[in-house]
Protein backbone atom coordinates (compact mmCIF):
# COMPACT_ATOMS: atom_id res chain seq x y z
CA UNK A 1 0.00 0.00 0.00
CA UNK A 2 2.75 2.38 0.45
CA UNK A 3 5.08 0.89 -1.70
CA UNK A 4 6.00 2.93 -5.13
CA UNK A 5 5.88 0.35 -8.01
CA UNK A 6 3.45 -0.33 -11.26
CA UNK A 7 3.73 -3.55 -11.23
CA UNK A 8 1.22 -3.94 -14.45
CA UNK A 9 3.93 -3.19 -16.56
CA UNK A 10 7.07 -3.90 -14.51
CA UNK A 11 5.97 -7.17 -12.67
CA UNK A 12 8.28 -7.81 -9.49
CA UNK A 13 7.58 -10.58 -7.23
CA UNK A 14 9.25 -8.32 -4.43
CA UNK A 15 7.52 -5.89 -5.40
CA UNK A 16 4.17 -7.71 -4.81
CA UNK A 17 5.34 -9.58 -1.90
CA UNK A 18 5.84 -7.01 -0.21
CA UNK A 19 2.68 -4.86 -1.08
CA UNK A 20 0.23 -8.03 -1.19
CA UNK A 21 -1.13 -7.28 -4.05
CA UNK A 22 -1.40 -8.81 -7.45
CA UNK A 23 -0.35 -8.11 -10.80
CA UNK A 24 -3.79 -6.42 -11.82
CA UNK A 25 -3.60 -3.31 -9.24
CA UNK A 26 -2.13 -0.38 -10.30
CA UNK A 27 -0.58 1.78 -6.84
CA UNK A 28 0.54 4.82 -7.01
CA UNK A 29 2.87 6.12 -4.04
CA UNK A 30 3.81 9.58 -3.63
CA UNK A 31 5.10 9.78 -0.12
CA UNK A 32 7.04 7.00 2.40
CA UNK A 33 5.50 7.78 5.30
CA UNK A 34 2.21 7.14 7.55
CA UNK A 35 -0.81 8.81 6.88
CA UNK A 36 -1.86 10.75 10.14
CA UNK A 37 -5.05 8.71 10.29
CA UNK A 38 -3.48 5.54 10.97
CA UNK A 39 -2.81 4.85 14.21
CA UNK A 40 0.48 4.23 16.40
CA UNK A 41 2.25 1.15 14.72
CA UNK A 42 2.43 -2.45 16.74
CA UNK A 43 5.86 -2.37 17.16
CA UNK A 44 5.79 1.43 18.83
CA UNK A 45 2.65 0.96 21.07
CA UNK A 46 4.58 0.48 24.17
CA UNK A 47 7.31 2.72 23.52
CA UNK A 48 8.63 5.47 26.24
CA UNK A 49 10.54 8.04 24.20
CA UNK A 50 13.37 9.06 27.07
CA UNK A 51 13.82 12.51 27.97
CA UNK A 52 16.80 14.10 27.32
CA UNK A 53 19.03 15.03 29.78
CA UNK A 54 20.05 18.56 30.85
CA UNK A 55 22.52 19.71 32.93
CA UNK A 56 22.57 21.57 35.10
CA UNK A 57 24.17 24.40 34.07
CA UNK A 58 22.12 24.14 30.20
CA UNK A 59 18.95 24.56 32.79
CA UNK A 60 19.70 27.76 34.69
CA UNK A 61 20.85 29.48 31.39
CA UNK A 62 17.42 28.26 29.55
CA UNK A 63 15.86 29.58 32.73
CA UNK A 64 17.75 32.74 32.59
CA UNK A 65 16.79 33.03 29.03
CA UNK A 66 13.31 32.19 29.72
CA UNK A 67 12.77 34.96 32.83
CA UNK A 68 14.28 37.62 30.40
CA UNK A 69 11.93 37.24 27.49
CA UNK A 70 8.90 36.51 29.99
CA UNK A 71 9.83 39.71 31.71
CA UNK A 72 10.38 41.82 28.59
CA UNK A 73 6.92 40.90 26.95
CA UNK A 74 5.21 41.55 30.07
CA UNK A 75 6.42 45.02 30.05
CA UNK A 76 5.65 45.54 26.43
CA UNK A 77 2.46 44.07 26.67
CA UNK A 78 1.95 46.74 29.49
CA UNK A 79 2.96 49.54 27.81
CA UNK A 80 0.57 48.86 25.01
CA UNK A 81 -2.06 48.62 26.56
CA UNK A 82 -1.42 51.47 28.99
CA UNK A 83 -1.12 53.22 25.81
CA UNK A 84 -4.81 52.03 24.21
CA UNK A 85 -6.43 53.37 27.79
CA UNK A 86 -4.54 56.50 27.09
CA UNK A 87 -5.84 56.71 23.51
CA UNK A 88 -9.46 55.73 24.70
CA UNK A 89 -9.36 58.66 27.28
CA UNK A 90 -8.55 61.01 25.29
CA UNK A 91 -9.69 60.46 21.54
CA UNK A 92 -13.49 61.65 20.58
CA UNK A 93 -13.65 58.92 18.05
CA UNK A 94 -16.73 56.98 19.14
CA UNK A 95 -18.93 60.11 20.18
CA UNK A 96 -19.99 63.12 19.89
CA UNK A 97 -18.02 65.53 22.04
CA UNK A 98 -20.09 68.77 23.68
CA UNK A 99 -17.97 71.75 25.34
CA UNK A 100 -19.86 72.17 28.84
CA UNK A 101 -21.54 75.07 27.52
CA UNK A 102 -23.18 73.81 24.72
CA UNK A 103 -24.42 70.76 26.84
CA UNK A 104 -25.90 73.11 29.81
CA UNK A 105 -27.54 75.30 26.71
CA UNK A 106 -28.68 71.83 25.27
CA UNK A 107 -30.68 71.04 28.63
CA UNK A 108 -31.98 74.53 28.92
CA UNK A 109 -33.45 74.04 25.86
CA UNK A 110 -35.01 70.74 26.88
CA UNK A 111 -36.15 71.93 29.82
CA UNK A 112 -37.96 74.89 28.21
CA UNK A 113 -39.30 72.47 25.45
CA UNK A 114 -40.80 70.32 28.24
CA UNK A 115 -42.00 73.11 30.22
CA UNK A 116 -44.03 74.13 27.46
CA UNK A 117 -45.22 70.81 27.15
CA UNK A 118 -45.89 70.39 30.87
CA UNK A 119 -48.04 73.51 31.04
CA UNK A 120 -50.44 72.63 28.19
CA UNK A 121 -50.82 69.15 29.56
CA UNK A 122 -51.43 70.73 32.98
CA UNK A 123 -54.20 73.35 30.88
CA UNK A 124 -55.55 70.02 29.39
CA UNK A 125 -56.06 68.37 33.00
CA UNK A 126 -57.42 71.10 34.55
CA UNK A 127 -60.21 71.27 31.68
CA UNK A 128 -60.46 67.47 32.30
CA UNK A 129 -60.81 67.71 35.75
CA UNK A 130 -63.05 70.50 35.84
CA UNK A 131 -65.71 68.32 33.83
CA UNK A 132 -64.90 65.30 35.81
CA UNK A 133 -65.50 67.68 38.83
CA UNK A 134 -68.97 69.01 37.57
CA UNK A 135 -70.11 65.63 36.45
CA UNK A 136 -69.18 64.40 39.59
CA UNK A 137 -71.68 67.26 40.94
CA UNK A 138 -74.37 66.53 38.55
CA UNK A 139 -74.30 62.84 39.56
CA UNK A 140 -74.44 63.16 43.24
CA UNK A 141 -76.93 65.72 43.10
CA UNK A 142 -79.42 63.15 41.03
CA UNK A 143 -78.53 60.58 43.71
CA UNK A 144 -79.48 62.56 46.28
CA UNK A 145 -82.83 63.71 44.50
CA UNK A 146 -83.46 60.54 43.73
CA UNK A 147 -82.68 59.35 47.68
CA UNK A 148 -85.30 61.72 48.56
CA UNK A 149 -87.41 60.33 45.90
CA UNK A 150 -87.43 57.02 47.67
CA UNK A 151 -87.17 58.51 51.50
CA UNK A 152 -90.64 60.42 50.79
CA UNK A 153 -92.04 57.05 48.85
CA UNK A 154 -90.94 54.86 51.42
CA UNK A 155 -93.01 57.63 54.27
CA UNK A 156 -95.59 57.27 51.92
CA UNK A 157 -96.02 53.86 52.28
CA UNK A 158 -95.76 53.80 55.59
CA UNK A 159 -98.33 56.07 56.12
CA UNK A 160 -101.04 54.46 53.98
CA UNK A 161 -100.35 50.81 56.31
CA UNK A 162 -100.83 53.53 59.06
CA UNK A 163 -103.83 54.33 58.47
CA UNK A 164 -104.93 50.90 57.01
CA UNK A 165 -104.23 49.55 60.72
CA UNK A 166 -105.94 52.45 62.11
CA UNK A 167 -108.99 51.63 60.29
CA UNK A 168 -108.38 48.06 61.03
CA UNK A 169 -108.23 48.67 65.06
CA UNK A 170 -111.72 49.27 65.19
CA UNK A 171 -112.60 45.83 64.89
CA UNK A 172 -109.97 44.52 66.72
CA UNK A 173 -110.78 42.20 70.57
CA UNK A 174 -109.61 44.22 73.06
CA UNK A 175 -109.24 43.28 76.94
CA UNK A 176 -112.76 45.52 77.34
CA UNK A 177 -114.59 44.12 74.52
CA UNK A 178 -112.97 40.61 75.19
CA UNK A 179 -116.21 38.71 77.05
CA UNK A 180 -118.99 39.77 74.50
CA UNK A 181 -116.26 38.96 71.38
CA UNK A 182 -116.34 35.59 73.39
CA UNK A 183 -120.22 35.63 73.81
CA UNK A 184 -120.59 35.87 70.51
CA UNK A 185 -117.84 33.20 68.87
CA UNK A 186 -119.71 30.64 71.71
CA UNK A 187 -123.59 31.46 70.46
CA UNK A 188 -122.28 31.59 66.66
CA UNK A 189 -119.93 28.50 66.44
CA UNK A 190 -118.58 27.80 63.29
CA UNK A 191 -117.84 24.38 61.80
CA UNK A 192 -114.66 24.47 59.18
CA UNK A 193 -115.04 21.00 58.38
CA UNK A 194 -117.20 20.00 55.13
CA UNK A 195 -116.76 16.52 52.84
CA UNK A 196 -116.29 16.45 48.80
CA UNK A 197 -118.06 14.03 47.07
CA UNK A 198 -116.64 12.90 43.31
CA UNK A 199 -118.32 15.25 41.04
CA UNK A 200 -116.55 17.85 43.25
CA UNK A 201 -119.40 19.40 45.25
CA UNK A 202 -118.92 20.75 48.55
CA UNK A 203 -121.40 19.49 51.10
CA UNK A 204 -121.16 21.41 54.22
CA UNK A 205 -123.19 20.40 57.52
CA UNK A 206 -126.40 20.89 57.99
CA UNK A 207 -126.61 21.48 61.75
CA UNK A 208 -124.08 23.96 62.32
CA UNK A 209 -123.12 27.17 61.22
CA UNK A 210 -120.57 27.17 58.54
CA UNK A 211 -118.80 29.78 56.30
CA UNK A 212 -119.89 30.23 52.95
CA UNK A 213 -117.19 30.42 50.31
CA UNK B 1 -38.91 32.72 28.09
CA UNK B 2 -40.45 30.55 25.29
CA UNK B 3 -40.70 32.43 22.05
CA UNK B 4 -44.06 32.33 21.47
CA UNK B 5 -45.02 32.19 24.60
CA UNK B 6 -47.36 35.21 26.66
CA UNK B 7 -48.42 38.57 25.60
CA UNK B 8 -47.26 39.51 22.54
CA UNK B 9 -43.88 37.97 22.37
CA UNK B 10 -43.14 40.11 19.59
CA UNK B 11 -41.69 42.47 22.05
CA UNK B 12 -39.00 40.01 22.71
CA UNK B 13 -38.27 39.80 19.15
CA UNK B 14 -34.55 41.19 18.39
CA UNK B 15 -36.25 43.22 15.45
CA UNK B 16 -38.89 44.86 17.31
CA UNK B 17 -36.10 45.98 20.16
CA UNK B 18 -34.19 47.47 17.58
CA UNK B 19 -36.99 49.23 16.49
CA UNK B 20 -36.74 51.44 19.09
CA UNK B 21 -36.56 54.94 18.50
CA UNK B 22 -35.68 56.39 21.84
CA UNK B 23 -32.13 56.38 22.47
CA UNK B 24 -31.33 58.55 25.69
CA UNK B 25 -28.49 61.21 26.02
CA UNK B 26 -25.52 59.84 27.82
CA UNK B 27 -26.12 61.79 30.94
CA UNK B 28 -29.04 60.15 31.65
CA UNK B 29 -28.90 57.34 34.05
CA UNK B 30 -32.20 56.79 35.65
CA UNK B 31 -35.87 56.73 33.47
CA UNK B 32 -38.54 56.24 35.65
CA UNK B 33 -42.49 55.68 34.88
CA UNK B 34 -45.28 56.22 37.13
CA UNK B 35 -48.68 55.14 35.81
CA UNK B 36 -51.87 53.52 37.65
CA UNK B 37 -53.37 50.39 35.92
CA UNK B 38 -56.60 51.98 35.80
CA UNK B 39 -58.52 55.21 34.59
CA UNK B 40 -58.54 56.57 30.84
CA UNK B 41 -55.82 59.55 31.29
CA UNK B 42 -53.26 56.62 32.20
CA UNK B 43 -54.02 54.34 28.69
CA UNK B 44 -51.18 56.17 27.14
CA UNK B 45 -48.60 55.66 30.02
CA UNK B 46 -50.17 51.85 30.30
CA UNK B 47 -49.23 51.54 26.23
CA UNK B 48 -45.60 52.87 26.87
CA UNK B 49 -45.12 50.41 29.58
CA UNK B 50 -46.61 47.38 27.80
CA UNK B 51 -44.95 48.20 23.98
CA UNK B 52 -41.85 50.56 24.61
CA UNK B 53 -40.71 49.77 27.65
CA UNK B 54 -38.55 46.63 26.47
CA UNK B 55 -37.09 48.59 23.75
CA UNK B 56 -35.86 51.38 25.80
CA UNK B 57 -34.16 49.01 28.25
CA UNK B 58 -32.83 47.07 25.08
CA UNK B 59 -31.21 50.59 23.74
CA UNK B 60 -30.10 52.18 26.55
CA UNK B 61 -28.09 48.86 28.29
CA UNK B 62 -27.06 51.26 30.69
CA UNK B 63 -29.52 53.27 32.02
CA UNK B 64 -31.81 51.98 34.68
CA UNK B 65 -35.72 51.43 33.83
CA UNK B 66 -37.76 51.37 36.68
CA UNK B 67 -41.59 51.51 36.45
CA UNK B 68 -43.84 52.80 38.86
CA UNK B 69 -47.42 51.47 39.66
CA UNK B 70 -50.62 53.18 41.15
CA UNK B 71 -48.68 55.87 43.42
CA UNK B 72 -50.02 58.91 41.79
CA UNK B 73 -53.14 60.27 40.66
CA UNK B 74 -51.16 61.94 37.27
CA UNK B 75 -49.00 59.29 34.84
CA UNK B 76 -45.78 61.06 34.44
CA UNK B 77 -42.06 59.98 33.01
CA UNK B 78 -39.04 61.13 35.54
CA UNK B 79 -35.51 61.14 33.80
CA UNK B 80 -32.39 61.71 36.62
CA UNK B 81 -29.31 62.73 35.29
CA UNK B 82 -25.82 62.25 35.66
CA UNK B 83 -25.54 65.74 37.77
CA UNK B 84 -28.01 65.16 40.47
CA UNK B 85 -30.63 67.05 38.27
CA UNK B 86 -34.01 65.68 37.39
CA UNK B 87 -36.83 66.32 34.23
CA UNK B 88 -40.38 65.44 35.65
CA UNK B 89 -42.52 64.68 32.26
CA UNK B 90 -46.05 64.63 32.18
CA UNK B 91 -47.79 62.58 30.07
CA UNK B 92 -51.56 63.04 31.35
CA UNK B 93 -53.86 62.28 28.32
CA UNK B 94 -51.48 61.59 25.89
CA UNK B 95 -51.11 58.69 23.62
CA UNK B 96 -47.83 56.65 23.47
CA UNK B 97 -47.05 58.12 19.97
CA UNK B 98 -47.09 61.76 20.73
CA UNK B 99 -45.26 60.59 24.33
CA UNK B 100 -42.63 58.84 22.11
CA UNK B 101 -41.89 61.89 20.33
CA UNK B 102 -41.86 64.51 22.68
CA UNK B 103 -39.12 62.17 24.94
CA UNK B 104 -37.11 62.12 22.08
CA UNK B 105 -37.04 65.99 21.68
CA UNK B 106 -36.49 65.53 25.11
CA UNK B 107 -34.51 63.48 26.66
CA UNK B 108 -33.22 61.56 23.75
CA UNK B 109 -30.55 62.12 21.05
CA UNK B 110 -31.05 63.42 17.96
CA UNK B 111 -31.15 61.57 14.62
CA UNK B 112 -28.38 63.64 13.23
CA UNK B 113 -26.37 62.63 16.91
CA UNK B 114 -27.30 58.86 16.18
CA UNK B 115 -26.34 58.56 12.24
CA UNK B 116 -22.71 60.25 13.07
CA UNK B 117 -22.67 57.92 15.96
CA UNK B 118 -23.52 54.90 13.91
CA UNK B 119 -21.21 55.73 11.37
CA UNK B 120 -18.11 56.48 13.52
CA UNK B 121 -18.93 52.97 15.30
CA UNK B 122 -18.65 51.69 11.55
CA UNK B 123 -15.09 53.41 10.95
CA UNK B 124 -14.05 51.92 13.96
CA UNK B 125 -13.46 48.63 12.98
CA UNK B 126 -10.06 47.84 12.10
CA UNK B 127 -8.84 48.64 8.23
CA UNK B 128 -6.73 45.20 8.71
CA UNK B 129 -9.65 43.42 8.36
CA UNK B 130 -10.81 41.55 5.83
CA UNK B 131 -13.54 39.23 4.23
CA UNK B 132 -17.16 39.83 3.80
CA UNK B 133 -18.36 43.06 4.70
CA UNK B 134 -14.71 44.64 5.10
CA UNK B 135 -12.90 47.14 2.69
CA UNK B 136 -11.27 44.11 1.23
CA UNK B 137 -12.81 40.69 0.79
CA UNK B 138 -9.16 38.96 0.68
CA UNK B 139 -5.47 40.03 1.91
CA UNK B 140 -4.15 39.44 -1.92
CA UNK B 141 -5.19 42.83 -2.62
CA UNK B 142 -2.82 44.44 -0.56
CA UNK B 143 0.39 45.01 -2.34
CA UNK B 144 3.28 43.04 -1.24
CA UNK B 145 1.00 40.20 -0.27
CA UNK B 146 0.54 36.63 -1.36
CA UNK B 147 -1.68 36.02 -4.23
CA UNK B 148 -4.30 34.08 -4.35
CA UNK B 149 -3.55 30.51 -4.93
CA UNK B 150 -6.80 30.15 -7.82
CA UNK B 151 -5.05 32.97 -9.68
CA UNK B 152 -1.04 32.30 -9.23
CA UNK B 153 0.33 28.65 -7.99
CA UNK B 154 1.90 28.87 -4.38
CA UNK B 155 5.79 28.77 -4.10
CA UNK B 156 6.63 25.12 -4.44
CA UNK B 157 8.30 25.38 -0.45
CA UNK B 158 4.82 26.27 0.97
CA UNK B 159 3.12 23.16 -1.08
CA UNK B 160 2.76 19.99 0.65
CA UNK B 161 2.80 18.30 -2.57
CA UNK B 162 6.28 19.11 -2.70
CA UNK B 163 7.42 19.60 0.92
CA UNK B 164 6.68 15.89 1.51
CA UNK B 165 7.60 14.41 -1.46
CA UNK B 166 9.88 11.71 -1.65
CA UNK B 167 13.84 13.40 -2.49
Amino acid sequence: MLRAGCQLFNPSTVAAAKTGSNNFALEFVRWRRKPRWLPVAKSKVFRVPERKKQSEEERTELMRLHNNYKTQLRSVRQYLREEVVRQQETSTADHIVFTPEQEEAEFQRCLEVNAAWNAQIAKEREVRLAKEREEKVAYIQERIEAGKLRAEEQRERADQRIRHEIEQSKTFITRDNLDAAIETALANPVDHNYALDLEGNMLRGRTTQSLTS
Amino acid sequence: MPFMKGREPIRRTLKYLNEGKLVLKDNVRIFSVCYNTYGNHHSGARDLVFWNIPQIQFRNPDVQVVTLKNIAPSPFVRCFFEDGRDMIIDIDSKNRDEIVEHLINVVGKTRKQLVAEARLAESKDNPANFGYGCERHCICEIPGQMSCPGTVPLPEDVRGKFKFAAK
